[in-house]
């Protein structure tokens, strides 16, 4: 047999990734479409939906688990998840609390009676509790060598233990005002806890995306034994990130407080399902490596738009529920299959 | 079923208890396994994708006399591989594709070296051109003294080192010849601190290292190409310019917090023109480069870090052979700029065309030691499957 075909000189083909991908861009901006999509469907169906009012208030139901979930896209970068935050969320919040108050005595006096420290030691006291909180757990999880799901389910139930101790049963209410500003009030009619999530927001993408830091997060993300061979310190990074998600959970229990004027040991109950929802809806991958602060902002207000939307629908509650939950599974199918087929190109 | 087992093992020369872990079996006898498989399913055809790529010499010829005898059955075996060599051993006949495109097909009785490798890179290219002139200096660049490592429970490699000691010059290239096992990629991770060791020093310059990570391995200038670039050394889904610039990120930023995109890109760039990494932008993700501008990357990484030592595992492994002269054009710069270079190979016509002086590894020991003058493959062989004493 011979040659069957001819050697003809061909151009060496470049690699791939030229032009325009259609699926790549969909699956980069599908987040923000769906939501588009979503504002217009609930602005036709129901016209208070689209009301200035309306919309600062899901901004700001939104803005504690949306600090949150800026926290844990730092956690489910390096293929890792936080279960704790809400049970660390009211412990951090119930220390914040008590500082104000001077202590745990007075937990139910309103106004001038309390004796306390002012909002800035309630703030360091619910950061340092976060900081602390994520920090054990980060070692746990690097030294010990524990799945970060299991030191974080055992974080959730350890915390809500320790909130719950804490706090005897009881909420401690009753802030100074300038305390509870910090939750309700506005800067020129916009919700200052709004403003929070949102430079927080700003802040963690420059991190994420413009630093040094933020490169490595990636890389322990995207490849943990390729990063260890290239000499960074991956048990550092990997427990750099629990470490700031507890500085978030701290300035979420901070806030949370402010707005609802009171600390409770059940705060934050169930907060890791819509955290991580969002986290993932907004388009980080579970596998780790791959995802955006700006995804996370997307799916943080996407899960508000789609509950307040439901709610002047008048869906249950019950039905909202199944919905979030058929959601999550929607969206990390869709990064599985965006994964299998960025491995094939 | 037992019996069954134990008749396909030994119509394929599988000579373990059909109860043993597949874990517990070597690379070659997990191959035979799937091979087997394959037969216990009756298939009249078997591919297999590279089926010699971690296999050593022997364990090679084991596979030929097993697909010989399956042929002799009337199973056909369509065999891809790398190897040239192998195709002439025992292939009737052959198809080459590049990139995605049928190039050719024939008799393989009919064709010869320079054709293959006219039809792999779709131009004229000499076999690879063994090293004429050496760089090597008289300064011992890295020393290994003695490194030892016992198995222990637990650990994912089966393999022992013992007592291992050699030398590397600057400029010299220094090859490490062995079989699958003998022991190289362990040296050559143990140097790096990538595996904890239980004895032995490591001097860089003259100065003996404390090594208890890669990090502290490579602040001392040394470097490690590792063996599976995709799963030890790139992040399959970031950029390009996240690849290149992941170990020298305080030469890309400012303040030393912020990565400075300016500085990056003409990190990228130089390395791209220096290296001939032939890329769209440098924020292709680098999953998507071909193999050989894949190792390009990774080369390139260690390159801007300008180290004293850089170690090479299989560096042509996967990758078209006109990415592999480049590839070893580039080590013969790299010695000639002063680096030393310590080259691991399962192909000996590669540690041949690169190296100034062949090391042995057998067993986990150094068994001996050649200069590119009375290095030959027949003697390598020799050395890599006897040891020293039948080697004379």
């Amino acid at each position: 047999m011979t040659e069957a075909v001819a050697d003809k000189q061909q151009p060496a083909p470049i690699d791939r990734a030229h032009g325009f991908d259609a699926f790549s861009f969909l699956a980069r901006f599908a987040p923000l479409i769906f939501l588009l999509v979503l504002m217009a469907v609930f602005a036709l169906l129901e016209p208070r939906f689209v009301s200035s009012v309306n919309l600062f208030n899901v901004m700001r139901q939104v803005s504690i688990t949306g600090l949150l979930a800026i926290g844990m896209t730092f956690v489910i970068l390096t293929a890792g998840i936080d279960l704790s935050v809400g049970s660390l969320l009211a412990f951090a919040g119930l220390a914040a609390a008590a500082v104000s108050k001077g202590g745990l005595q007075d937990r139910f006096t309103v106004g001038d009676a309390a004796i306390g420290y002012g909002w800035p030691l309630a703030l360091l006291a619910a950061v340092a509790v976060g900081l602390a909180g994520g920090y054990l757990q980060g070692l746990a999880i690097t030294r010990l060598k524990v799945p970060p799901f299991v030191v974080t389910l055992g974080g959730m139930s350890a915390f809500r233990g320790a909130a719950l101790l804490f706090a005897a049963g009881g909420p401690i209410s009753g802030f100074q005002p300038d305390f509870a500003w910090w939750g309700q009030g506005r800067i020129l009619t916009v919700p200052v806890p709004v403003i929070i999530f949102l430079a927080a927001a700003l802040i963690a993408h420059v991190v994420l995306r413009y630093t040094r830091f933020g490169r490595r997060v990636y890389a322990v993300g995207g490849n943990p034994e390729a990063a260890r061979l290239a000499g960074l310190n991956v048990s550092g990074i990997i427990c750099s990130v629990y470490v700031i998600m507890g500085l978030f959970v701290g300035l979420g229990a901070f806030v949370l407080a402010a707005r609802l004027n009171s600390a409770e040991a059940v705060a934050g109950t169930g907060y890791e399902l819509t955290v991580i929802a969002s986290v993932v809806i907004g388009g980080t991958s579970l596998f780790g490596g791959s995802g955006s602060i700006f995804g996370t902002v997307i799916g943080t207000v996407l899960i508000g738009v789609l509950l307040n939307g439901l709610v002047l629908m008048n869906v249950s509650s019950y039905v909202q529920q199944i919905i979030i939950g058929i959601i999550i599974v929607l969206a990390v199918a869709f990064d599985t299959f965006a994964k299998s087929r960025r491995r094939k190109a | 079923m037992e019996a069954q087992t134990l008749e396909l093992g030994r119509r394929i020369g599988l000579e373990r208890s059909p109860h043993a872990l597949v874990r517990d079996l070597s690379v070659a006898e997990q191959q035979l396994v799937e091979v087997a498989r394959a037969l216990s399913m009756k298939s009249r055809l078997i591919v297999m994708d590279e089926p010699t790529s971690a296999l050593s010499r022997s364990e090679v010829e084991k596979l030929f006399t097993i697909i010989r005898r399956l042929k002799a059955d009337g199973i056909s075996t369509i065999f891809v591989t790398h190897r040239l060599e192998e195709v002439f051993e025992f292939c009737d006949r052959y198809t080459v594709l590049r990139d995605g495109r049928h190039v050719g097909t024939g008799a393989v009785a009919d064709a010869t070296m320079d054709r293959f490798i006219n039809l792999m890179v779709g131009r004229e290219l000499g076999l690879l051109a063994p090293r004429t002139d050496s760089s090597a200096t008289g300064t011992v660049a890295l020393a290994v003294q003695g490194l030892s490592r016992k198995r222990k429970r637990g650990d994912a490699s089966a393999i022992e080192l013992h007592d291992v000691s050699f030398e590397v010059r600057k400029g010299e290239i220094l090859g490490i010849a062995g079989l699958v096992g003998a022991g190289r990629t362990e040296t050559a991770r143990a140097i790096l601190g990538a595996d904890r060791v239980d004895a032995g020093r490591i001097l860089v310059d003259g100065q003996p290292l404390r090594i208890t990570s890669p990090r502290d391995a490579i602040g001392a200038g040394i470097g490690l190409v590792p063996e599976d670039r995709k799963q030890q050394a790139l992040f399959l889904e970031l950029a390009v310019r996240t690849n290149l610039s992941i170990a020298v990120l305080d030469r890309v930023s400012t303040l030393r917090v912020f990565i400075s995109g300016r500085k990056e890109d003409a990190l990228v760039d130089e390395y791209r023109r220096r290296l001939n990494i032939r890329m769209a932008s440098a924020n292709q993700q680098v999953g998507t480069l071909s193999g050989g501008n894949q190792q390009k990357v990774v080369l390139a990484r260690w390159l801007a870090l300008r180290p004293k030592v850089l170690i090479v595992d299989e560096p042509t492994r996967g990758i078209d052979i006109g990415a592999k002269v480049e590839v070893h054009n580039l080590l013969f710069q790299m010695a000639a700029s002063g680096i030393a270079i310590v080259v691991i190979s399962s192909e000996l016509s590669e540690i041949l065309a690169l190296s100034d002086r062949v090391l042995l590894m057998r067993a986990g020991r150094v068994t001996g030691e050649l200069a590119r003058s009375e290095a030959s493959q027949e003697k390598l062989m020799t050395l890599m499957t006897l040891g020293q004493r039948h080697a004379a």
